[in-house]
């Protein structure tokens, strides 16, 4: 080829990749409200189960590369923009040649598990069933990962094959909130879930007056709220387990100072937190549930200030009764008939105007084998002078998928009799709080 | 009096030179598609690939102490076709192995480019194929991440990004945009660019990749009629048959260049091409039938030449 040959083709090459140019960007200007309408359609229509959100992007975190079991991120958007959690497209892979491939949703504030949705196009069989994971999931989402498989067996210090029980529960779910707001305008509120006569499950949280305020344990994995030690949401996570493992709040061997030394990371006062499961353990024995205890509520305050909650605009998000009574200091108080304050009234005795004497909670001892059926995990360890914390996760473990034990924040019952199944699934949820860890530098 | 002709079957006053530069001229708007849409990661593996093949081609011809003066724009090309075949996904480990296969092929087994029977990228992209299938499913949407690479230094067995169904897709994004797929194969917009040089150029014939396509939507249509039109215009477009047409059929040295030769070959291919896809799809029914018809291309080429060259004669005397 001579000079002026290449010449023309080099003119020629350079016309052809202008064109092309011209063409790609013609047509992509053309065609991206299309693209990305469907694309967000297929995102939603696949996604919606595990976390909804009126958008998703996915995106290609630096630390993606240190999770080889992680496929793709994807990150959710509420429609103002303001990002609602993320989405993890996971393959493990586990025992006997078999890999399962999961879409996890996670908050993004909260590390609060939002679903979970097998995708069935592994190139190996899945180790678990459908049905099985549709289980785990109901029993996982809406609670704080990292997760454990609970142990499932009762343990006892005295070795005579016996638990400790709170007599007279009712099974459901009870609710106790403090009626005065504390000085940083938090109104805490503890809620219980009884089954089979066990306490299951104890959240301990608090609602701020100023309704766009957080909630405490929010605001304190955000760095809203600080207290000396651990954070709030880990002490408070430790002390709702361990009334849990001891079923009693006696037991939690609270201190003059409103303090505990047997409950391990927590350094805060937990008087409120007794006094309210007390209220939750009193409601249960009357029957007295969560939805009748906000419904009376809405009725005290609505003899007070005339008006109901909603039409004041005092019921928040999760339908709870955002007010303090602070203005209001006789409305709950018992007087003699001489007019004296004698004690104060819970809002159960309120409104149906009986005073029970909640002393008399009384804990009863049963035989481990007849609760060895029950789904939940239950572990009492019955030394009389406290509790010992631990034993709700598998006592074989010193850490969980990479994570030490103290870090777990929810243990589920999972599918009885397959431990491995379950496992495999959990395995899962732990990678996506181990990279959201790492990526979003929580704990920081 | 029969007289045969070996590769490569070539009938044209334009020199090698002009031809591969030409025919690297047409491959342009498929690496400007490639790198627009999955950006550099595209970009990479297409430097990788023809890096890699041209290094091996050097060593190759530097070990053996050749001293015919070449230009390697054969080596740039095989590389940029076996680039322009991976899925955006892929890491690079794949084109390093992939062009020392190439050169083996090439130079070992054939003993050269001018004697090379089989479209050394084709079955190059087979072997990773049938080697490292599990490898190769990183298709994604492109588009949002243009400057991501991790897939490259990755050789983790991949899966693919949620991608919308081809139902979803307008035809007007099936035409400009692509489908998630092969990153310089489905932009038949690119593609018909290119395609259009390449006639304007003189370098190519069309018998075979026009049989080729014409055979293909017969038998396509044919057997998918009930399907509709949308879904067999999706297929045409998307499935990547107008890539191996007009830059796999095209080749003078592995494809017979006279019009009878390129008619049967293209015919064949088309077939063949149809069934593959009736039973697999994916890159193997682009390929698998590409190589099988180069194999018998000499045949085809020494029968159908002769009848071509009488037929010449023929009209000649008539005039």
């Amino acid at each position: 080829m001579n000079s002026s040959q290449i010449k023309r083709m080099t003119i020629e090459a350079v016309v052809v990749l202008i064109l092309s140019f011209i063409v790609l960007i013609a047509g992509n200007a053309m065609t991206s409200g299309q693209s990305e309408t469907r694309i967000q359609n297929g995102y939603s229509e696949m996604f919606a189960d595990v976390l909804e959100a009126a958008r998703y992007k996915e995106i290609f975190p630096e630390n993606m590369s240190d999770f080889e079991e992680i496929n793709h991120v994807y990150q959710a958007f509420d429609a103002s923009g303001k990002p609602v959690g993320f989405i993890l497209d996971i393959t493990v892979e586990s025992a006997g040649n078999t890999s399962l491939h999961l879409l996890t949703g996670v908050t993004y504030d909260g590390a609060e598990l939002t679903g979970i949705k097998h995708i069935a196009d592994e190139s190996v069989p899945a180790p678990i069933s459908e049905e099985e994971i549709a289980r785990i999931a109901e029993q996982a989402s809406g609670n704080q990962i990292p997760m454990s498989y609970a142990a499932g067996h009762f343990s006892d210090d005295d070795g005579d094959g016996s638990v400790t029980m709170i007599s007279g529960l009712n099974d459901g779910i009870y609710y106790a909130q403090r009626l005065n707001k504390d000085n940083n305008g938090y109104i805490d509120y503890v809620q219980i879930e009884v089954v089979d006569g066990f306490i299951t499950r104890v959240n301990w949280d608090a609602f701020n007056i100023d309704m766009n305020t957080k909630d405490r344990i929010d605001a304190s994995l955000s760095g809203g709220y600080s207290v000396s030690g651990d954070n709030w949401a880990n002490q408070s996570y430790n002390l709702c387990h361990a009334l849990i493992d001891c079923q009693d709040p006696s037991r939690l061997a609270m201190k003059s100072d409103g303090t505990t030394d047997i409950v391990p990371g927590v350094t805060i006062d937990i008087r409120t937190f007794v006094e309210l499961a007390y209220e939750c353990i009193d409601n249960s024995i009357h029957g007295y549930d969560q939805e009748t205890y906000i419904e009376d509520l809405k009725g005290i305050i609505q003899g007070v200030l005339g008006s109901d909650p909603e039409t004041l605009g005092i019921i928040n998000d999760e339908g709870f009764v955002v007010f303090s009574f602070e203005d209001y200091p006789n409305l709950f108080a018992e007087l003699d008939a001489a007019g004296n304050v004698i004690s104060n009234l819970n809002v159960r005795e309120k409104a149906t105007g009986t005073t029970d004497d909640s002393a008399g909670i009384s804990t009863i001892e049963v035989d481990e084998n007849d609760v060895s059926n029950d789904p939940y995990s239950v572990t009492v360890i019955g030394a009389e002078d406290g509790v010992s914390i631990g034993g709700g996760y598998d006592m074989t473990y010193e850490n969980i998928d990479g994570l030490p034990v103290s870090e777990i924040r929810t243990y589920i019952p999972g599918i009885p009799g397959a431990r491995q199944r379950t496992r495999c699934v959990l395995t899962a949820i732990n990678i996506s709080y181990r990279f959201l860890k790492d990526y979003l530098d929580w704990m920081a | 009096m029969i007289y045969g002709k070996f590769a490569p079957f070539i009938h044209t006053d334009r020199t090698v030179s002009y031809m591969e530069l030409s025919f690297l001229i047409a491959l342009l708007p498929c690496v400007c598609y490639a790198i627009f849409k999955y950006g550099i990661r595209a970009l990479m593996l297409i430097l990788s690939c023809v890096l890699m093949n041209v290094l091996c081609a050097m060593l190759f011809s530097k070990s053996k102490k050749i001293r015919i003066k070449r230009t390697y724009l054969h080596n740039v090309i095989s590389g940029v076709l076996f680039s322009l075949m991976l899925p955006p996904d892929t890491s690079l480990l794949i084109p390093i192995t992939a062009s020392v296969f190439m050169t083996f092929v090439t130079e070992v087994l054939f003993g050269g480019i001018a004697f090379c029977q089989v479209n050394s990228p084709v079955l190059a992209r087979i072997l990773v194929e049938v080697v490292w299938g599990e490898r190769l499913k990183g298709f994604s949407e492109g588009s949002n991440h243009w400057f991501a690479i991790k897939s490259l230094f990755s050789f983790a067995r991949t899966t693919s990004s949620v991608a919308s169904r081809v139902e979803d897709y307008h035809t007007a994004e099936l035409i400009t945009d692509g489908y998630p797929s092969y990153i310089g194969m489905c932009s038949v917009i690119m593609i018909l660019i290119g395609t259009i040089y390449l006639l304007r150029s003189r370098t190519v014939r069309t018998a075979a990749p026009i049989c080729y396509l014409v055979t293909v939507i017969i038998i396509r249509v044919s057997m998918h009629i009930k399907d509709g039109v949308r879904s067999n215009i999706a297929f045409l477009l998307i499935s990547g048959i107008f890539f191996v047409a007009f830059f796999l059929l095209t080749d003078r040295a592995t494809v017979p260049q006279n019009h009878l030769g390129g008619t049967v070959t293209g015919i064949i291919c088309g077939i063949l091409t149809a069934g593959a896809f009736e039973i697999s799809g994916g890159i193997t029914a682009l390929c698998v039938p590409v190589v099988m018809v180069n194999i018998i291309s000499g045949l085809v080429e020494y029968f159908t030449s002769d009848a071509s060259e009488r037929h010449a004669a023929v009209r000649e005397e008539a005039q």
